[in-house]
């Protein structure tokens, strides 16, 4: 039950939180409005219409006499359009021209028009879809604000509230074009606003009860917004959400009931999205924000407003606080406003001020009377404001603020300690910088060596904890790192080992500049050149490299040098030398002594085998030249088999022909 | 006729390869919010104006990148930071990347969804932590309060062609990050040296000076280009026309060159007519002259052409020839002229094996251009040696008195004369 009970408070903790209205974030500037108007005048044509269309001419000229702006070539404008409407029999043209010539006031809606228009306007009241419903209902009640008698009776009208509520969604509450078409919500805003205005006319018990079941699902259609940042759309563009916020605010007002699904919390954020709506880029899209923005600033739901603080950042002492409460479109907007708590924004459990009411002697421009201004030194302090409407019909929104006082500070005792070790920075002597000045000789450390950097901040004497503080090393190759230095108690230190500091740079040993960087939101910044600083880093190798892509460098082949040969005239030695036992053959040949008439003539199978066998032997001799000069050493030994069995067969027949005939000469000679 | 249309058509499909778009033109933009097309429109314009298919969605829509390998769009705008309903998952971006299509994708000092995140790391960007936005109380718009809508101008030095030369400061409001020391990262736009980054508690993070990145690429090796902007309200029409004093801000500029870039609408190379003729041999064989043998010398020729302005023009530069086998054994640096060819007589290693001839262009901003091909490199045959080496003289007088001899021993032998027998 307990814990029952603590989820319910969280819940409605929660709730609460959630719900806190805090306004709009920005008022739609008069700038912006301008530049719609001037967008809008610039779609004119010279006879009269806006992009020589119905369309656009009614939603330039609704647009434009909503904000009260003279609508040019009135006359031709007026002409083209009457023009239009004799030539046009359909609802769309019939709507457009009737609001038109309504809107700018040229006159010309006689009998005769309702005379023309009214069969078209009953046809479609009782077979037309919802926008052609929508046109059709539109039409009558401007025909009749220009007093004049459209032959429609309630009855049919409220066949119209009958047609419209059945094509409402049962489940989504959106609304469909015919039957046989999808709901949307593009739909569902002109069916709201074609509801109101007929339950308006009407006052029948029948038809708001019909209505009543459309408002009961509001609630849901709501909550098929988009919500980013604040700002609640519908369907992803500004015609929805406007149309939807038309809708519903002509809903309330005739009935209460829509106040329990419709928050003003919505209402604030659709205007948070319409004041975000800078960039028109149609007629249409200028139109639903002029009737988006109107509706937002006069509504009976809540009017979304803005919290404009003069002046967000003061210079040395806040004086005093100055605001204007303003509506969407910058007008002011009477209202009691009270500082709820200002805080410091670094210690926002105690408050410097709470509840102060600020006070105005022409309902524009709050301040408070007997500010204490002392109390606000340098820093960020986060206000909260109360601001209630003197309309009742309103809520209080409450808006957050921050508002800064910013002045100067300055550094005191910087010191820089360089030692061997960390536990040897407590004894060893540190080099101290004045600030604003630069040490005359560089601060030499190696890498085995650990750096201190030590200084105060003070504002008035007092020490004041900046945002930022930093120690910047930079180097003429463009090297640099930024060492943030962290405070603590009264002081800025860090202690950093020139190794840390080294591989933060890269490794590139060498002369580093040394500044030193202060930044708050509050402070003028600091950037002060107070040194320089010679790393020794031995032998270590840069590990970054100072281009992108590592510079290769070019690798040539080195081709294996030729051995070295001996000197010509101790080959050609060496090649007599070889070729002597030569002659000792050829003088052992004449010795031997050669005989021809051995060759065998008389038998021809000698001849022949004797002949074949000598070129047999020639043939190898060629063989081996052949094969020195280009053969392969497989084609040769192939050849060469081949070769040698006619060499061996046919040495063998002269051979023995050659034994044979010795023997017969033998045995002759015996 | 017949042969006339076939021609034209034939025609047609070459001029289109000509001035072809480099990498498609089909553009899937997702947005947090419909509202921000909006507020967004001139950045989105940009792409209207060049001809891309644009698709937009919401985070929430249910959206497709591929199917069974088929891309459904050439590039990938992600300006949906907050929202953890995106249909697309990281590893499908990631996917989508490897295929070799290009992502940009915004992010703002909010909420980050996890997918951006797990996008970002992958390529070698770590965003802040949530609710973090880059400060510099040195270099912001003076005429804001807030010190967090810093005014950079610390451009990438190093590859002026993502950003063709932009010195105009830019607005800049969002979440730092830090990219990895990695060629392929490309610090875009960081911080000043007074920048740094801090949360919303009012606390600093390590993050400082030129070590914030405000928005970095990656130029991946499948030329897939990733550009992460720490801030979307720098592309917004409000930062486009936002005025520092009375000079208009670089925004504008800034983004429609990112945009570009990333979109490899310049900055590709490509290789075409590689050839390698043999223009001398130190070979006296004639058996296959055509395949490379040891010592030959070589013309390596090949022509790099570079995107630019929707068509392919000659590329002047420096090309890195090396010529590989495990290690390389040459590597040299070829000028190209002024049609793009790059031309280089070398003689080839005395060491034979496969060996590889890669061309490579390596310039910052630019797409990688890797060229190899593969070619066996012979030693000599046996008889593509000398012939006749005057040294080596002894030895062939010594054979060749050797085979005389056997063949006059041979005829000795058959006809000798025969001893007169003493009477």
């Amino acid at each position: 039950m307990k814990t029952i009970s603590i989820f319910l408070i969280l819940g409605i903790i929660i709730t609460v939180i959630a719900a806190t209205n805090s306004g709009i974030s920005n008022i739609y500037s008069k700038y912006d409005l301008n530049r719609v108007k001037d967008y809008i005048v610039s779609k004119q044509d010279s006879n009269g219409l806006f992009n020589g269309e119905l369309k656009d001419t009614y939603y330039g000229v609704s647009a434009l006499q909503r904000i009260q702006e003279t609508i040019g070539k009135s006359k031709e404008l007026c002409k083209n359009v009457k023009s239009q409407l004799t030539k046009n029999s359909d609802i769309e043209s019939v709507f457009y021209a009737v609001s038109i010539l309504s809107e700018a006031k040229c006159g010309g809606l006689d009998a005769s028009v309702v005379d023309i228009v009214t069969p078209l306007l009953k046809t479609k009241l009782a077979s037309g879809n919802l926008i052609e419903i929508y046109q059709a209902v539109n039409t009558i009640f401007t025909l009749q604000t220009a007093k004049l008698n459209v032959a429609i009776d309630n009855n049919t009208l409220e066949a119209a509230v009958g047609k419209l509520v059945s094509l409402m969604d049962a489940e989504e509450g959106t609304f469909k074009l015919s039957d046989s078409e999808q709901a949307n919500l593009a739909n569902t805003g002109l069916a709201y606003f074609t509801l109101a205005r007929l339950s308006h006319r009407l006052k029948s018990p029948e038809a708001d009860k019909l209505i009543a079941k459309v408002v009961a699902k509001v609630g849901s259609v709501m909550s098929a917004g988009d919500e980013t940042q604040g700002a609640l759309s519908f369907g992803g563009n500004l015609a929805t959400t406007s149309s939807i916020l038309h809708g519903v605010l002509s809903l309330s007002s005739v009935n209460d009931q829509i106040t329990d699904f419709v928050s003003a919390e919505q209402i604030n954020s659709i205007g948070e999205y319409l004041v975000k709506q800078t960039n028109i880029e149609s007629l249409s899209d200028a139109y639903y924000l002029i009737l988006g923005l109107k509706r937002c600033q006069k509504n009976s739901i809540n009017q979304p407003l803005h919290l404009n603080l003069l002046q967000t950042v003061y210079s040395n002492q806040l004086d005093n606080v100055k605001l204007q409460v303003q509506d969407i479109l910058g007008a002011d907007v009477p209202s009691k406003v009270v500082i709820s708590q200002a805080v410091l924004s670094s210690a926002r459990t105690s408050p410097i001020i709470s509840n102060v009411e600020l006070t105005s002697a022409d309902s524009k421009t709050y301040s408070v009377q007997n500010f204490e201004s002392g109390k606000f030194k340098l820093g960020s302090y986060v206000f909260d404001f109360k601001i209630t409407p003197v309309d009742t019909q309103f809520g209080a929104i409450t808006v957050r603020r921050v508002l800064t006082v910013s002045g100067a500070v300055a550094v005191k005792d910087f010191k820089v300690a360089v030692a061997d070790t960390k536990e040897a920075l407590g004894t060893a002597t540190s080099t101290v910088v004045e600030f604003g000045k630069k040490l005359k000789s560089p601060i030499n450390a190696n890498g085995n060596q650990t750096v201190k950097f030590f200084f105060r901040i003070v504002s008035n004497d007092q020490p004041f904890q900046v945002k930022q503080a930093a120690i910047q090393l930079y180097s003429s190759a463009g090297i640099e790192t930024v060492i943030p230095v962290a405070f603590s108690v009264d002081a800025f230190s860090v202690t950093l080992g020139v190794k840390d500091i080294a591989k933060r740079l890269g490794n590139h040993a060498g002369l580093y500049n040394a500044d030193l960087i202060i930044g708050d939101n509050t402070i003028t910044p600091i950037k002060w050149n107070f040194a320089e600083l010679q790393f020794d880093l031995g032998a270590v190798e840069p590990t970054t490299p100072l281009t992108r892509f590592t510079d290769s460098q070019p690798i040539t082949h080195k081709f294996r040098t030729p051995e070295k040969r001996p000197p010509q005239t101790i080959s050609d030695g060496f090649t007599i030398l070889v070729l002597s036992p030569a002659l000792i053959f050829l003088l052992g040949l004449v010795k031997v002594g050669i005989n021809f008439k051995r060759f065998p003539t008389n038998n021809l199978v000698a001849f022949v085998s004797t002949l074949v066998f000598i070129c047999c032997i020639c043939s190898v001799g060629l063989l081996i030249v052949n094969y020195w000069i280009g053969s392969t050493m497989d084609v040769t030994l192939k050849n060469l088999g081949l070769l040698l069995i006619p060499t061996v067969f046919f040495g063998h027949q002269t051979l023995s022909y050659m034994n044979q005939e010795r023997s017969l000469l033998k045995e002759k000679e015996n | 006729m017949k042969s006339f249309i076939i021609s034209l058509i034939i025609a047609c499909i070459l001029v289109s390869n000509v001035f072809g778009a480099v990498g498609g033109k089909r553009v899937l933009i997702i947005v947090d919010d419909l509202s921000m097309v909006k507020s967004h429109s001139q950045f989105f314009s940009t792409l209207e104006g060049k001809g891309y298919k644009i698709e937009y969605h919401s985070a929430g829509d249910k959206v497709e990148l591929e199917k069974y390998g088929d891309f459904f769009y050439d590039h990938l705008i992600l300006f949906a930071p907050t929202s953890d309903s995106l249909s697309i998952t990281s590893s499908d971006v990631l996917k989508f990347i490897d295929g070799g299509n290009n992502v940009f994708i915004a992010a703002s000092n909010g909420v980050i969804s996890d997918t951006v995140r797990d996008i970002a790391t992958e390529c070698g960007i770590e965003i802040e932590d949530d609710k973090t936005s880059v400060f510099d109380h040195f270099n912001y718009d003076k005429q804001q309060s807030e010190q967090n809508l810093i005014v950079a101008d610390q451009y990438i030095q190093d590859a002026p062609i993502i950003l063709q030369g932009l010195q105009t400061p830019v607005l800049f409001k969002g979440v730092g990050h830090s990219i990895r020391q990695n060629p392929l990262n490309y610090a875009v736009l960081t911080g000043s040296s007074t920048a740094y980054s801090r949360k919303a508690s009012g606390v600093a993070t390590k993050l400082m000076g030129k070590k914030v990145g405000l928005v970095s690429s990656l130029q991946a090796r499948n030329n897939a280009r990733v550009t992460f902007a720490g801030s979307i309200d720098m592309f917004s029409n409000k930062f486009f026309t936002s005025k520092l004093g009375k000079d208009t801000v670089g925004n504008r500029e800034f983004a429609e060159s990112l945009l570009s870039w990333t979109l490899q609408e310049r900055g590709i190379l490509r290789s075409s007519n590689l050839s390698i003729k043999k223009i001398s041999t130190e070979s006296n064989s004639t058996v296959a002259p055509e395949i490379l043998t040891i010592k030959d010398e070589i013309e390596y020729s090949i022509t790099v052409e570079e995107f630019v302005k929707d068509q392919w023009v000659p590329y002047v530069g420096q090309l890195e020839l090396e010529i590989i086998m495990l290690d390389p054994y040459i590597r040299t640096f070829i000028k190209g002229n002024k049609d793009g060819e790059y031309k280089s007589i070398i003689k080839l290693p005395d060491v034979y094996g496969v060996f590889t001839f890669e061309a490579t262009i390596q310039k910052p901003g630019y797409g990688n251009l890797d060229t190899f091909v593969r070619q066996p490199i012979r030693p000599f045959r046996h008889d593509s040696y000398e012939r006749f080496i005057p040294s080596a003289f002894p030895y062939y007088a010594a054979c060749f008195s050797m085979i005389v001899g056997v063949f006059v021993f041979s005829i000795v032998f058959l006809f000798h004369q025969e001893p007169k027998k003493a009477l």
